[in-house]
């Protein structure tokens, strides 16, 4: 087998990174249109998150009661989510057609619904919003690796983004091994392809913590995953999905900032 | 869609739109009965497409448009119209309406038609002999507050006018020849794929049209008419009715067929100057 | 041409929402193994002067996001959007389990800024995006139910949706009437689905997501004769009045708690009956009593309103929306202050405003824009 350069002769990953440096990162509120606020029977707004070559777009509806419809879903003391991940025909290179006939998502997005999910119940606190359902459509519209990372970013922002009461933050982050001893951050998708890889996904912590400090609340690899090398790997996630939130926060922070010098 | 109207919002729009005197008619938004809402457009968004736009209108309805160009070999025994039927593929989603929904259907229908019937007679999709480009269309509306298909299909319009195809190196001509047409490395060309446009008219009363009516104004209109413009050519078919309600749908003056394709006339060459 | 008769305003923007593509910082050679870096270099807070900058920065600090530490103290109680470690579930959470057992750490469940009243510490969000009700509000809702039990399901723009009940309304046929079982049958044929209701909050209950609505009163009721514009949350603050009168009394909008707003025709004999003070109490009462005949209910609009007053309106939806567009709280003043301002605005080829093609310069976003700056330099100027 052809053996695949990840470095160039300097040290460079493919796209010009260095190991540990993370996608440009860059999220923006309900996109571009401030007209949305006059929609009457919706309170969704909808997220865009950009992390490299990434782009997803996250609508979040509710929290809602629903009326006469679809009654038999809510929980009475506490809300249920309902999480939507649409991977669109057009995100990669190649136009994927689906197998299936009746268009529905293939078991890789199912899984990944099933796993967001559960993560996403325990980050929200759903104790505060009885009887209601909180509708999170997810849209992928280009992907280029670590796909499940920044979904899960970007559902974390538009979750703080809409006002839903979280626990915490929860970050993710894709890490890869060369040769098993250099460890990869953020991975796009050529390195995705050739390299053992997983994707962990982090809550609370902060890079003024110690590292163990923070707590793995996802974990995912791809494929067969020397056992021996795992300590290193946790490492080098931990610290680069502490060093996201840090980003995370203050791109937040930032995009809300006119907000409460106006409302003020 | 779907908004929840009080029974007296909807007659008091209505009351606003219906009068003798057309003068004397308003719109709730203040539009003059020939203006479009303002539409936000960001073009080439999406850099793994061919041609993407992404267009936002006044009402917060979202719609991103890409379009993917691959390379088929064409079975020769097939004639003009089924073979474009195969090389023009639209493909419409929107979350909040079910998949096999026969509205969603009929959406990707008008859409296919308003490139399709275009095409006949031109071979601007042919390569070679042998291999044509296929044109993958895919379509996505978020937050759809209203019928979307006026929006849709300028956005549509506007991703066909800025797809780049790859320029061919090898030759046209491989009947004789076994080849794989080559491409070029990194040059792109535009095709002008002509693209009519879709607009939406609700008919109102007697002597009122409205074009791209607001959610309140389809859900008071007597009908709805869906005309093509295409530069040049004026208004082409077809034409098509279709109604939002039931509490005021009712049949319309066939005289006001006329006087909509006279506006759509004027309406179709202004957007296409401003597009 | 001038924009007021432009078929379609298109706005483009630049090649991209964000520029991207690989993002290339070789000038800072040899980093350490474990030195991380983003290549973020859209993020800065461009502002023009550094007064401003500080100012920014200070805004910055004082914003809490969620899982941040508000607190650590037992003398203090949680508010809103705030949870201590005794609540956490078992996920997470950072190694804090050595704390003192006299000690409670507060933590923030939401982005927002510290709130401080005596002992009670809450969180007040950023993003309002919920209307949470208090006991008196002054609100709108609309009908999206009619239940067996004698009871209207309202939404009200919050998370649940708010109860009316068949007892906390005014009957036909004024207050002396009996009530009966032909009511409960009725109605159907007094509120419908969809119907907007001009309403009260009159209990909350189960932490704010039990929500009793009441319309006894003469001002509440069935709301006609205009259109309901929804804005962002947070862009109304609660006043002592929520109904105000503009333009000779001729229109009347209800700012209601939850964001809805009512703008309509009043008219103006009403008004004037209103205005006659205590003496006339007597026929008052009397008044009550045809007030809630069936009319209260009726879907007919009053069929006196006429272009003139439909343009008034839609120009009052319009100042509304300039208001919410520029994220500007909402208010009589400001409602008025721009009012005048449009009546004063050129749109290039001095057009009559009676017709309504000029009607809609003001939703154009760059106009809307800078009628929004421009109402905060007058602010401005006078203080």
């Amino acid at each position: 087998m052809s053996r695949f350069e990840f470095y160039n002769s300097q040290g460079l990953r493919i796209d010009g990174r260095r190991n540990f440096e993370l996608k440009n990162f860059e999220s923006s509120l309900t996109t571009t249109s401030n007209f949305n606020n006059f929609s009457r029977n919706s309170q969704s707004s909808t997220t865009y998150l950009q992390m490299g070559q990434n782009k997803i777009l996250v609508n979040i509806d509710g929290p809602k009661e629903p009326t006469n419809s679809n009654k038999s879903k809510i929980d009475q003391d506490k809300a249920v989510l309902d999480i939507n991940i649409n991977v669109t025909k057009f995100s990669k290179v190649n136009r994927q057609v689906s197998t299936n006939n009746n268009n529905s998502p293939d078991k890789q997005t199912q899984e990944w619904e099933f796993e967001i999910k559960r993560l996403f119940e325990k980050i929200i606190i759903m104790d505060s919003y009885p009887k209601s359902i909180i509708n999170i459509a997810v849209t992928v519209l280009q992907q280029d690796g670590g796909i499940l990372a920044s979904i899960i970013n970007c559902v974390s922002i538009a979750l703080m983004n809409n006002s839903i009461q979280i626990y915490d933050i929860v970050t993710a982050c894709s890490v890869g091994v060369v040769d098993q001893m250099h460890y990869l951050l953020d991975l796009n998708h050529l390195e995705e392809q050739f390299l053992t890889s997983g994707t962990i996904a982090v809550v609370g912590g902060s890079p003024t913590q110690n590292v163990e400090d923070a707590n793995v609340c996802l974990l995912s690899f791809n494929d067969i995953f020397p056992l021996d090398l795992l300590d290193g790997f946790m490492m080098a996630g931990i610290k680069g999905c502490c060093t996201l939130k840090d980003i995370m926060v203050t791109q937040v922070k930032a995009m809300n900032i006119n907000k409460l010098i106006e409302i003020q | 869609m779907n908004v929840l109207f009080s029974k007296s919002e909807k007659s008091y729009f209505r009351e606003s739109l219906i009068n003798d005197d057309s003068n004397q008619c308003l719109r709730l938004d203040g539009r003059g009965f020939k203006q479009m809402r303002t539409v936000e457009y960001s073009p080439s968004f999406l850099n793994n497409c061919n041609g993407s736009t992404r267009m936002v209108s006044q009402d917060g309805s979202e719609v991103i448009v890409s379009c993917k160009v691959q390379l088929l070999e064409v079975d020769t025994k097939l004639d003009e119209a089924s073979l474009l039927n195969e090389l023009i593929q639209v493909d419409l989603s929107i979350p909040s309406i079910d998949n096999g929904s026969k509205l969603l259907t009929q959406m990707e229908d008008v859409l296919k038609e308003n490139i399709v019937q275009h095409l006949k007679g031109t071979d601007k999709l042919k390569v070679t002999q042998k291999y044509s480009f296929q044109l993958f269309i895919d379509i996505l509306a978020i937050n759809c507050n209203t019928y979307p298909l006026g929006l849709i299909s300028l956005a549509t319009h506007k991703t066909l006018k800025n797809t780049l195809f790859p320029v061919l190196m090898s030759q046209d001509d491989d009947l004789m020849v076994e080849q794989v047409p080559v491409f070029h490395d990194h040059d792109m060309k535009l095709i002008e794929i002509p693209c009519s446009i879709t607009f939406v008219v609700a008919i109102v009363g007697d002597n009122v049209l409205l074009v791209d009516p607001s959610e309140e104004e389809l859900q008071i209109a007597d009908n709805c008419l869906l005309l093509n413009y295409i530069e040049g050519k004026k208004v082409v078919g077809p034409v098509r009715t279709i109604q939002f309600n039931e509490e005021y749908s009712r049949s319309f003056n066939p005289k006001i067929i006329s006087e909509a394709l006279e506006l759509i006339n004027y309406v179709g060459e202004e957007v296409y100057t401003v597009l | 041409m001038s924009a007021a008769n432009k078929i379609l305003n298109v706005i483009t923007h630049s090649k991209d929402i964000g520029n991207i593509d690989f993002n290339i910082q070789l000038s800072n050679e040899a980093k350490e193994i474990y030195n991380f870096e983003s290549s973020d270099d859209d993020f800065d807070m461009t502002s023009d002067s550094d007064d401003e900058e500080t100012e920014n920065k200070k805004l910055v600090n004082q914003m809490i996001a969620p899982g941040d530490l508000v607190i650590r103290s037992n003398e203090y109680m949680k508010g809103h959007n705030t949870y201590t470690t005794e609540d956490l579930k078992p996920i997470a959470f950072s190694g804090e389990e050595t704390q003192k057992d006299d000690e409670l750490n507060i933590y923030s469940s939401t982005l927002g800024v510290i709130s401080k009243i005596n002992k009670l510490i809450s969180i007040e969000n950023v993003n309002k995006n919920l209307y949470m009700a208090e006991i008196g509000d002054h609100i709108i809702g609309q009908i999206v139910e009619v239940t067996s039990s004698k009871k209207w399901k309202l939404n009200i723009n919050g998370n649940n949706l708010a109860t009316l009940q068949l007892s906390s309304i005014n009957l036909p046929g004024g207050l002396l009437r009996r009530k009966n079982e032909q009511d409960e049958l009725n109605m159907k044929q007094l509120l419908k689905v969809g119907d907007l209701i001009n309403c009260e909050v009159q209990g909350v209950y189960a932490n704010r997501n039990d929500v009793h609505l009441h319309t006894r009163s003469l001002n509440y009721g069935k709301l006609r004769n205009g259109a309901l514009i929804k804005v962002k949350m947070g862009l109304i603050q609660r006043k002592k009045t929520h109904t105000h009168f503009f333009n000779n009394n001729s229109i009347k909008i209800i700012l209601g708690c939850n964001c809805f707003i009512w703008v309509s025709h009043e008219m103006t004999d009403r008004v004037n009956n209103n205005d006659k003070g205590p003496q006339t109490i007597k026929s008052d009462i009397t008044r009550i009593e045809q007030d809630t005949s069936f009319e209260i209910y009726s879907d007919i609009n009053d069929p006196n309103i006429d272009i003139k007053k439909r343009i008034l309106i839609s120009k009052y939806i319009i100042i509304i929306k300039i208001l919410a567009f520029n994220n500007l709280v909402i208010s009589e003043q400001r409602i008025s202050a721009l009012y005048d301002m449009l009546l004063s605005y050129k749109t290039g080829e001095g057009m009559e405003t009676v017709g309504s093609e000029s009607l809609y310069v003001f939703n154009d976003p760059e106009v809307m824009q800078e009628l929004g700056s421009q109402l905060i330099q007058s602010e401005k100027m006078r203080g």
